[in-house]
């Protein structure tokens, strides 16, 4: 499984089949406000109120939010959210790029009471970031929260042209 | 540097750890080595027996969140009960920086 995992850490290149979609800014960005500040600046209405996080995580049973996109992540830790889903077979996700969005990126951050980017959400709920999806790709548990939203990970199928192989 | 000791204090406090490490990983980000704003934790405490591991990220998160809303912007958390450690004492491999803090407006 290790040999998995660091695989997964290798760029998708530019050939990469990520259809997982870029979020559209949904406020207008470029106010000259820093968009590395961590704290400070709630997402009083417009793209980072709860209301529209809410939409946004509920849109679709595996919505991410990033740095970057899926065919181009900018953050190490972003890009092994992108690879772990890949391994899965999941190319069929919503992805947020939060640096294309300050707003958003906070508002996020108040949400799931969660201080990171990037942060996985799971039929609208929260399920972490980027260390334990690891864990959960790990253990077999997200497999199995997959099997739930209806999706079939790509290593079951993995799984068994390996024993069928033995046969 | 001062970052990293208040991290372990911190987290000594609130968590009393049978093991820990704080690695200040910035080096391996995209920005200067020493800058204190890329962690990595490994804390071994039983205080996380039952829970969840999202459980156990948000009581590393509640401990440090002074630092997460300042500095500190990056953290790579391991959290394991003492059992969990010594039958698995290791850590996974981290993934290597994209770059993303030279996408970052920085505030000065």
């Amino acid at each position: 499984m290790n040999g998995l995992v660091r695989a997964a850490w290798r760029v998708a290149g530019p050939g990469a089949v990520g259809r997982g979609r870029a979020g559209r800014a949904l406020s207008q960005a470029g106010t000259g406000t820093g968009g590395g500040a961590e704290g400070g600046g709630g997402g009083g209405g417009g793209s980072g109120s709860r209301e529209a996080v809410e939409r946004l995580v509920r849109a679709h049973p595996v919505v991410v939010f990033m740095k970057g996109s899926p065919a181009q992540p900018l953050c190490g830790f972003s890009n092994a959210v992108v690879q772990i889903l890949r391994l899965h077979g999941v190319e069929d996700y919503r992805a947020h790029d939060v640096l294309q969005d300050p707003d958003l990126r906070q508002g996020i951050k108040n949400y799931s009471n969660w201080p990171t980017i990037p942060q996985v959400y799971l039929n609208g709920e929260f399920v972490g970031g980027c260390d334990i999806l690891l864990q959960m790709h790990q253990n077999g548990d997200l497999v199995e929260e997959l099997k739930k939203l209806g999706i079939r990970s790509a290593l079951l199928d993995a799984e068994k042209e390996k024993d069928q192989e033995k046969k | 540097g001062p970052l990293a000791r208040t991290i372990r204090a911190k987290l000594d406090a609130a968590l009393q750890p049978t093991h820990l490490q704080v690695l200040d990983e910035s080096s391996r980000h995209g920005v200067p080595p020493g800058s204190e704003t890329h962690f990595a934790v490994v804390v071994v405490s039983g205080r996380f027996a039952g829970l969840s591991p999202l459980q156990r990220h948000r009581l590393v998160h509640a401990a440090l969140s002074t630092e997460l809303a300042g500095p500190l912007h990056a953290l790579a958390i391991v959290a394991k009960t003492p059992q969990q450690w010594e039958s698995d004492p290791q850590v996974p491999p981290r993934p290597p920086c994209l770059g993303g803090s030279k996408h970052e407006q920085r505030k000065e």
